[in-house]
């Protein structure tokens, strides 16, 4: 029953035909949110005591951080559906969000180097978090680089799949670093166990900017995922009647 | 909650000496977001005029 389910729900032109038109909804709602947070954060949001001006790239950062590894968790899923149902949007899935965990993981690194300068004194340290966010850039990368180095695209949706759940054992790493380790980096500021460190005037945008980054990176998830899947199987008849 | 938190506009600019490092991360990122949403929709229009064309 569960697998029928999941193969009903799960057809690349029904998954395309509703998020094309949930598209310009998500899009509206994630840029004004992510510019709400924005706006309140640089400029409203009081000055941090330590840390200066410096600490409002939190607004950036920390939202760009939680979606490199929502997104990798959630190509972890799909390559689970993959292997167990053979679900074949889910491989689709994978590949269209692994570009997208690329450029996220690029800004929280970037970010986070350029934070450091000011805070650290340093923009780089081999330090635990930052050493296993790298890992996970070049996680994303290993994925786009190894589906494309396959002429047979079933095989290598399959290998891709295999790739992801290998390295999902990355996040619980990067998320627990700064408790096992003793790291320069600093502890969360927002626990699900232990609740907010930080003042509601800063945790305010903070969460507004999260909720942002989460819609604006799902719209650019349904874009590409739609220019992949069009491109895919663009010899069906479902895509001529679509296009 | 909503106080600027500056006194005036070169100082919310400059966050003493901070403004470097905020705005050029937040340059970047937003670049980089709105640049990937540009691409993406150019490749989708390119890709319907193709399937189009073929269907023609």
């Amino acid at each position: 029953m569960l697998t029928s389910f999941i193969h009903r729900f799960s057809s690349p032109k029904s998954f395309v035909e509703v998020t094309t038109r949930l598209f310009p909804y998500v899009m509206f709602l994630g840029f004004s949110c992510l510019a709400l947070g924005w706006v309140w954060g640089l400029a409203f949001a009081p000055e941090d005591a330590i840390q200066g001006n410096s600490y409002r790239i939190i607004f950036l950062h920390v939202p760009a951080s939680i979606m490199a590894q929502l997104i990798y968790f959630f190509m972890s899923i799909c390559a689970l559906m993959h292997l167990v149902w053979r679900v074949k949007l889910a491989a689709y899935l994978i590949k269209s969000a692994a570009p997208v965990g690329v450029m996220i993981t690029f800004i929280a690194l970037f970010s986070g180097s350029i934070w450091g300068i000011p805070t650290w004194g340093t923009w780089w340290q081999w330090d635990a978090r930052i050493t296993s966010t790298l890992i996970l850039f070049i996680m994303y990368l290993g994925i786009i680089t190894l589906h494309s180095s396959f002429s047979n695209a079933e095989k290598a949706d399959r290998l891709m799949s295999i790739l992801v759940v290998v390295g999902v054992v990355n996040i619980p790493i990067i998320k627990k670093s700064v408790d096992w380790w003793s790291t320069l980096h600093q502890p969360a500021s927002i626990s699900i166990s232990d609740g907010a460190s930080i003042d509601p005037s800063m945790l305010y945008p903070l969460t507004i900017s999260i909720f942002g980054m989460a819609l604006t990176m799902i719209a650019l998830g349904i874009l590409v995922s739609k220019l992949y899947i069009l491109n895919r199987e663009k010899n069906k008849k479902w895509v001529q009647a679509h296009v | 909650m909503f106080n600027f938190s500056f006194t005036d506009f070169h100082d919310f600019l400059t966050m003493d000496g901070h403004g470097i490092y905020v705005w050029t991360v937040y340059l970047v990122a937003f670049t980089l977001i709105a640049v990937s949403f540009l691409i993406v929709r150019h490749k989708l229009n390119v890709l319907k005029r193709k399937l189009e064309n073929a269907k023609e």
